[in-house]
């Protein structure tokens, strides 16, 4: 297996492809849980020749102390054929649909991965699917199917951040099959004449990527997935220094008894102040907020709603060193409930293809919500990534 | 000291056969007319300890009448590498600018106004490794001619249109014969000098001059950049697509 391993390498350097690896090691010290040591790490192969293309990249993430947080997987493995205003892509691919900085509601394509970073919201798995771009300028619309659902891998009761008192099956429930495809059609334009701005429209038919938690018995619990008609709506408009952005999502939920139809919005605004004796500081300022159409059907379901009436303010200061030393700090208020989950970290380059991290995440919860199963915690990681 | 001031012999003249718009838009049309451009190029980070860092990157560039376009890759250091900055020229008004970020998969429209922020950490802003387009500028004084080591040298002096640019002035010393810039001084908001710049080596691609070598010290902090074109190819076929948000991903 080894050798065969070391010949599959060996082919892929001599073909020319193109790598990049990332690899990294990092301390966690939790206030609530057992310390951990991570490693983990990526490697993504580019084949490509003037029409095609072929991607592929493996994860894996190892903790010394969580034997569920182990895993190597084929996060990204999908061809692309490109024409001359048209492409076609099918395999196992991670998208981005999004537009705000600190939660993307529209941000559907893939599952999140809670087991590689329960908070953030960018950890996403793979997905298979297939889709025909067309291209004209900066616009483009794209026709697409996500082949199946797949399970999510949560953390389990004891594991730093397992989101509830009751053991997890991580086989997914679904209103039929998980092997129903999932279909979409988006189209994106862009305007430069009045207004420099992005727009999305998205329209999707299928399986929703947010799920709830039933129960499969006395002890153990299991996500369950049902089916929907979607709409979503991304812009963002450029005026002077002032980015501002729009998410917003009009959800039918088509057979389903326990989940009432809902909608949802979330509206930022990012500020850029530049050369602040060197420094480049840019501002954020966001709101997200759910709207279900019938309250007394959504209380049956435990949805861990985090981004409900919530206030996003952040952050990033960019010093324009040549370490590229980067600080970010963020606070995420419940506006309900009070809760408030709070984040600096700052990044610096050590040398060339390394990179320190640190972080420090404090959480700070009520009673009776969905993040009090986490309870009130303070996490500070270190992490130190090589890149080759 | 003495020998250094003895060199820079300088004359002044007053030139009035033409104008420095003429002569800024002469320079710039020597250089232009390469239709489209690839270019590797190194980037030497210099502090004032002289301690170096090193930014490799592809440039990709697309003559346009309304504005050039360019699409910048950035190679190395290694954890920035495939990040690709996407930019439409717009004269007279802000560019248009998207980020591409790799570990996201993300495109992100920027803002532009951020014209004397530092790109890359070096001592070049972004407006300086823009397109030195003469219509971005206005030349109210007339040319002066100017010696240096022996060599005569149009004076023009320019001042951005764009009220964002972090400059106040720029004076430049443009080649007498060839009309390629030699050398400029930057100067800040506060009409104090912020940059020396050197147009250190040129060379002649199908009859196109093309700089393969520029240096910039920031005399206020004591940092320098210096930027080298290791391959530079032009007439490339590029086409108005290979600048659109599809190449970014």
């Amino acid at each position: 297996m080894k050798i065969a391993f070391v010949f599959l390498f060996l082919s892929i350097y001599s073909f020319g492809v193109e790598y990049k690896s990332n690899l990294s090691a990092k301390y966690l010290s939790y206030q609530k849980y057992h310390n951990e040591l991570q490693y983990y790490g990526d490697t993504a192969f580019i084949y490509s020749d003037d029409k095609s293309q072929i991607n592929t990249k493996l994860g894996f993430l190892y903790s010394n102390r969580y034997e569920d947080k182990r895993y190597l997987s084929v996060e990204e493995l999908y061809f692309t054929q490109r024409f001359a205003t048209s492409q076609v892509e099918f395999g196992k691919m991670i998208k981005y649909w999004g537009e705000l900085e600190g939660y993307n509601l529209s941000d559907i394509y893939n599952q999140k991965n809670p087991l590689f970073a329960p908070f953030d919201t960018t950890a996403k798995s793979g997905t298979i699917g297939a889709n025909l771009t067309t291209f004209s300028d900066n616009n483009s619309f794209e026709v697409g199917a996500k082949l199946y659902e797949e399970d999510t891998q949560y953390p389990k009761l004891g594991t730093p951040y397992s989101p509830t008192t009751y053991n997890i099956d991580n086989t997914l429930q679904s209103e039929s099959s998980k092997y129903n495809p999932t279909l979409y059609l988006k189209v994106n334009f862009v305007t430069d004449k009045e207004l420099q701005s992005d727009s999305k429209i998205i329209f999707l038919s299928g399986y929703d990527t947010k799920r709830y938690f039933i129960p499969i018995n006395q002890t153990t619990i299991s996500e369950y997935g049902y089916k929907v008609n979607k709409l979503l709506l991304l812009s963002n408009i450029l005026y002077e220094d002032t980015i501002f952005k729009g998410e917003a999502s009009f959800t039918d939920v088509t057979n389903d008894e326990k989940m009432s139809d809902y909608a949802q919005i979330a509206l930022g605004v990012e500020n850029g102040f530049y050369d602040i004796f060197g420094i480049d500081v840019n501002l954020y300022s966001e709101y997200y907020r759910y709207f279900y159409k019938d309250n007394l059907k959504i209380k049956n379901v435990d949805m861990g709603e985090l981004y409900d009436d919530d206030l996003f303010l952040a952050l990033k200061c960019n010093f324009n060193d040549t370490q590229n030393s980067v600080l970010k700090s963020g606070v995420l208020l419940d506006r309900k409930t009070s809760e408030r989950l709070f984040k600096i970290e700052f990044e610096r380059r050590i040398e060339d293809g390394l990179v320190f991290k640190s972080e420090l995440q404090n959480s700070v919860t009520k009673k009776d919500t969905f993040l009090s199963n986490f309870g009130n915690d303070t996490q500070l990681s270190v992490a130190v990534t090589v890149t080759f | 000291m003495r020998k250094k001031i003895g060199s820079i012999l300088l004359l002044t003249i007053s030139l009035y056969a033409q104008s420095s718009l003429e002569i800024a838009k002469k320079s710039y049309e020597i250089m232009s007319g390469y239709q489209s451009s690839v270019s590797k190029t190194t980037m030497i980070l210099r502090n004032s300890n002289g301690e170096e860092n090193i930014r490799k990157l592809e440039i990709k560039k697309l003559e346009n009448e309304n504005g050039d376009k360019s699409l910048i890759n950035f190679l190395y250091p290694m954890d920035i590498k495939d990040t690709k900055l996407l930019s439409y020229e717009v004269i007279g008004s802000d560019d248009e600018q998207w980020l591409y970020l790799p570990a996201l998969k993300r495109i992100k429209r920027i803002s532009s106004r951020n014209k004397s922020g530092s790109f890359m950490a070096s001592e070049f802003s972004y407006e300086d490794i823009s397109s030195q387009n003469y219509k971005n500028y206005s030349y109210d004084k007339e040319p002066l001619k100017v010696m240096q080591n022996g060599k005569e040298y149009f004076q023009i002096v320019r001042v951005p249109k764009d009220e964002n640019s972090g400059y106040s002035k720029q004076i430049i010393l443009i080649d007498c014969k060839t009309y390629l810039a030699f050398r400029g001084e930057y100067f800040d908001k506060q009409e104090k000098l912020l940059k020396k710049i050197d147009f250190l080596e040129y060379q002649k691609i199908k009859n196109i001059y093309r700089i393969k070598k520029i240096n910039i010290a920031n005399v206020q902090n004591g940092k320098s950049s210096l930027l080298s074109w290791d391959e530079d190819a032009i007439d490339s076929k590029l086409t108005q697509s290979d600048f659109t948000q599809r190449v970014l991903q």
